[in-house]
């Protein structure tokens, strides 16, 4: 370094001054404190208390299920079974009629599964990214029908870890889906041959004509027997996921086959006139909740699978997002989004989401808002904005009274939906509002010192129908969204639909 | 302001401008058109007219609806970390940072070109003059820039992302001549505060790419070569302008740096600095330095080649996925651009060529919160294997690309969007870099021969 020269000295030490200066008044301005975020606490009670009592050890194999349904208190299996949530039909819980519940049914923890990988990234622990994939890897490979490759998951069927089988037994176990299964990359990671057959079991046990694409969303599971009638759009989205995926990671031709022969069956279906889709086959009654799912899963599996049949599933997905966006969904008083109507007038027979009355086979503002958000997080349609923050609004002051058994799952919806309007419009409003919903969920669900959240609002048992583990996932995007983490990623809470 | 009116704001935008950002029917949209209303949107509504200065910087976040600067801290995209963000930590985003808003500033240089019209060079004038002059450390030299400083234009004053207000790199800074041009004495002292402060050990090279801003402070630590390679670039310049044998000495110090610390203890050897910075400063430097720079840079190529298509093969690079310090196969086909406009390099070609071909048809991963960005340099790496083979298959899907970009991230604003799942205006994931892909293709399409700045500084 030159000798510096006195002048020079001088010069040095006023710049110094002048620098001093300048960190003083950095330092004068007041720093804002670091948020609160009590939520992550909370979660990661809940996923250790998962880990540390709430999987199989019971019967003559301890597969490491997670129990879908368990005793708050004891922390141990049901030995009773408690009444079901308001909206919750007995035959699709985690235990026969009149039996205890003592069932894993994975569908039913998916989100729980997908928070678990993302603790892991969270917390650097591999506990929960390895019982996640322990559940994954011995259900694939055992649980599954020998005759049909099907799963004892879904809307009606589970496995029993009390005599370590699936249920219901012989002969009456249905297979069907209950929620898209958006697992299925680490599936073919874990188990590929038990993944690729389950896909193939879908496609031959599930799907009544290959030429036609007619199915049921019911399909016996212990042995082949599937026949045409209730082809749910939405079932045929969720189909139509597990081939894009199976597809990319064995290329075997037979998957394409499969998702073209129901692609065509639902573009054939649409009204010369609406293009609404009828609800099943022969329905004079459209759904478009039913078919957003549906348009959810053709663009979630164009990305999966090669051209012409990519840009035709996009074309799909394109006409459902116009005619969604076209309908007078009002928020208004008890409005909500349109979810069914008459599909050749596209007026008539117009049924409207509740904000929190969520029950089997209906959809809640929340609910549907959250399809909304997949279609703007992926197609960035600007209408779809307008209705993700109609939605968000109709929330605003809304708390469920104490009539409505409310549901986990609605408020995790409900919070997911905030903060979705809120990192889209950055008006802290929505920020606001899912933290106040947060808050409002933990002092319903954990009103108690259990690390598990109630099944709903009048429940005391915990049982993941009702959406325990979406609730979960949403506690966890709205702490990473407070604190603005991003290096982990919470999984989109998307998938109830 | 209510609500109303912001959105009043904006329509009435929208109608002085006289036509919509996207046309109707799925026409191709004027890219040119786009990217102009951008930066006049931000000359008028997006500098510094707040707090007792009006420095006339750029803002490098902004509220897209009211087109004001922020009151809160909106949602980070995805990807980015909340200390690199222009703003003081868990407060109100307001700050300006030239560094990444650079491509911006080189835009307005490209539509002085294009349009004959002297405002938008005027606008970066005036934003690299003001900084220049003010928003130096006087201790250190240093500039409130790059990945973790800015200039709060409310509040006057240098600030930090974080906790700490350190000096570092975000990209090659290639508006020197203009610097030194417009003020040479601060240029100066930043590059000579570059070598005093930031380096630790002037004999070894010892350095950090964190170094304090207000107070000599260097430290011994994380030398990451791509940093060392921005600071040789900046001495380049500074010898350029100054003739101080100061820069050379500098730059001879880091480059036998990283000679020695490209051989392992096993023998084998290490890319390090990279040929581009090197290329760039041996063309303003003397020998022998200038034929050590570009022999070091001719090794580098040698060890990168083979990485790049390493990693190609294992499909260990996203396509769309950005993230701090994770770049896209498209960041890599344009380090590719970059070389090949320096030298003819045959495996570079090929890289560029086969990365080129992967994007024919791709579009983003289901749920990713993709960047502009990514589209940016997917853009550029299409007009590039365009360029050097004259196959339409590149240009079609760089139009494709363009507009897709475009009705994703403008949707029907002025300002585009900081990332697909986030709804606010934010340089740091590559607004600049897009819209500069856009002029690119705005060319390319028609064309036209202006020369368009390369879109390669995003590394």
């Amino acid at each position: 370094m030159k000798k510096r020269s006195e002048a020079g000295i001088m010069r040095f030490s006023l710049l110094v001054l002048f620098g001093l200066t300048l960190c003083a008044r950095a330092a004068e301005v007041p720093k804002a404190p670091v948020p609160p975020s009590p939520y992550l606490p909370l979660v990661y009670r809940y996923a250790d208390a998962m880990l540390q009592h709430g999987r199989d050890t019971c019967g003559p194999q301890s597969t490491g299920l997670f129990l879908s349904a368990l005793d708050r208190g004891g922390l141990k299996p049901l030995a009773d079974r408690p009444p079901a949530p308001a909206g919750i039909r007995e035959g699709d819980r985690v235990g026969l009629t009149s039996e205890p519940l003592a069932g894993a049914n994975p569908q039913h923890d998916e989100n729980l599964l997908r928070l678990l990988y993302t603790l892991s990234e969270l917390s650097g622990k591999s506990g929960y990214r390895d019982a996640a994939d322990t559940e994954l890897k011995w259900f694939l490979q055992n649980a599954a029908s020998s005759s049909t490759h099907l799963l004892p998951w879904g809307e009606h069927m589970f496995w029993n870890v009390l005599v370590d089988a699936p249920q219901p037994p012989q002969p009456r176990g249905v297979h069907e889906f209950f929620r898209p299964w958006m697992l299925w990359d680490r599936c073919f990671d874990l188990a590929p041959e038990a993944s690729e057959r389950f896909s193939l079991g879908l496609w031959k046990h599930q799907i009544a004509d290959p030429a036609t694409g007619a199915f049921n969303r019911h399909a016996p599971f212990w042995t082949h027997g599937p026949v045409d009638g209730m082809d749910f759009p939405r079932h045929a989205g969720f189909y139509i996921r597990t081939w894009a995926v199976a597809w990319s990671r064995t290329k075997n031709p037979e998957f394409l086959r499969a998702i073209e022969s129901l692609l065509r069956r639902f573009e054939g279906k649409r009204h010369p006139q609406t293009g609404l889709i009828e609800l099943i086959s022969g329905s004079p009654t459209a759904h478009v909740g039913l078919t957003l799912s549906l348009a959810i899963d053709c663009d979630g599996a164009a990305h999966r699978v090669p051209e012409p049949l990519a840009s035709r599933l996009r074309a799909f997905a394109d006409r459902e997002d116009s005619i969604f966006c076209s309908l007078p969904h009002d928020f208004q008083g008890n409005g909500g989004f349109v979810v069914s109507l008459d599909k050749a007038s596209a007026k008539g027979g117009v049924t409207v989401s509740p904000l929190w009355d969520a029950r089997y086979g209906g959809m809640t503002t929340a609910q549907v808002g959250m399809m909304c958000v997949a279609r703007y997080d992926n197609a960035c349609k600007a209408k779809y904005l307008e209705l993700i923050t109609a939605a968000a609004d109709a929330y605003g002051n809304s708390l469920p009274d104490e009539s409505v058994d409310a549901w986990p799952m609605t408020f995790g919806h409900a919070i997911s939906l905030q903060l979705a309007a809120w990192r889209h419009t950055a008006r802290p409003v929505y920020m606001d509002r899912a933290r106040a919903l947060a808050d409002a969920a933990i002092a319903r669900f954990w009103a108690d010192n259990s690390p598990l959240p109630a099944a709903s609002v009048k429940s005391r048992h915990y049982e993941t129908i009702t959406g325990a583990d979406t609730l979960a996932l949403a506690l966890v995007e709205l702490h990473l969204q407070i604190l603005h983490i991003t290096a982990v990623r919470c999984p989109p809470n998307t998938i109830d639909r | 302001m209510t609500r109303i009116r912001q959105v009043a704001v904006v329509w009435l935008l929208l109608l002085l401008d006289g036509r919509p950002v996207c046309c109707a029917g799925g026409e191709e949209p004027d890219f040119l058109g786009v990217v102009q209303r951008y930066v006049q949107t931000m000359i008028e509504h997006g500098r510094d007219t707040y707090g007792p200065q009006r420095s006339g910087l750029f803002l490098s976040a902004l509220d897209r609806t009211s087109l004001k600067p922020f009151t809160v801290r909106p949602t980070p995209p995805g990807g980015i970390r909340r200390e690199d963000r222009p703003g003081r930590p868990w407060s109100a985003m307001n700050g300006a940072n030239p560094q990444i808003d650079q491509n911006l500033l080189r835009i307005c240089y490209v539509l002085t070109d294009i349009t004959g019209d002297p405002h938008y060079a005027k606008a970066a004038d005036e934003e690299l003059t003001w900084f220049l002059n003010h928003a130096q450390s006087a201790a250190t030299g240093l500039l409130a820039w790059g990945e973790h400083m800015a200039w709060d234009v409310v509040l006057d004053q240098p600030i930090a992302g974080g906790n700490d207000a350190e000096h570092e790199f975000a990209r090659p800074w290639m508006l020197w001549d203009r610097c030194f041009q417009l003020a040479p004495g601060a240029s100066e002292r930043f590059a000579r505060g570059l070598w005093e402060h930031q380096i630790a050990d002037q004999k070894t090279g010892a350095f950090d790419r964190h170094a304090p801003y207000f107070a000599h402070g260097p430290r011994d630590g994380k030398d990451f070569p791509r940093h060392g390679a921005f600071y040789i670039g900046t001495w380049g310049y500074a010898w350029k302008h100054t003739q101080d044998e100061t820069f050379l000495r500098a730059i001879e110090v880091i480059l036998a740096r990283f000679e020695r610390k490209r051989i392992q203890k096993d023998g084998a050897r290490i890319a390090t600095l990279g040929p581009l910075d090197l290329e760039i400063a041996a063309r303003m430097v003397p020998e022998p330095l200038a034929a050590r720079l570009r022999a070091f840079g001719a090794s580098e190529d040698e060890l990168i080649a083979p990485e790049i298509k390493k990693q190609m093969a294992a499909g260990a690079v996203p396509q769309w996925r950005n993230a701090y310090s994770a770049g896209t196969l498209a960041s890599q086909a344009m380090f590719c651009v970059g070389r090949l406009e320096q030298i003819d390099n045959p495996s570079y070609r090929e890289i560029l060529l086969s990365i080129a071909d992967a994007y024919v048809g791709s579009r983003p991963e289901e749920d990713i919160d993709t960047w502009p960005l990514s589209f940016a340099q997917a853009i550029s790496c299409e007009l590039a294997a365009w360029r050097l083979t004259r196959r339409p298959v590149y240009l079609d899907q760089a139009r494709r690309l363009a507009q897709g970009a475009v009705e994703l991230f403008w949707q029907d604003g002025p300002l585009p969007r900081a990332s697909m799942q986030t709804g606010h205006y934010e340089t740091i994931t590559g607004a600049d870099s897009l819209a500069l892909a856009l002029l690119e293709a705005h060319m390319a399409l028609r064309g036209l021969k202006i020369t368009i700045p390369s879109n390669t500084i995003d590394r």
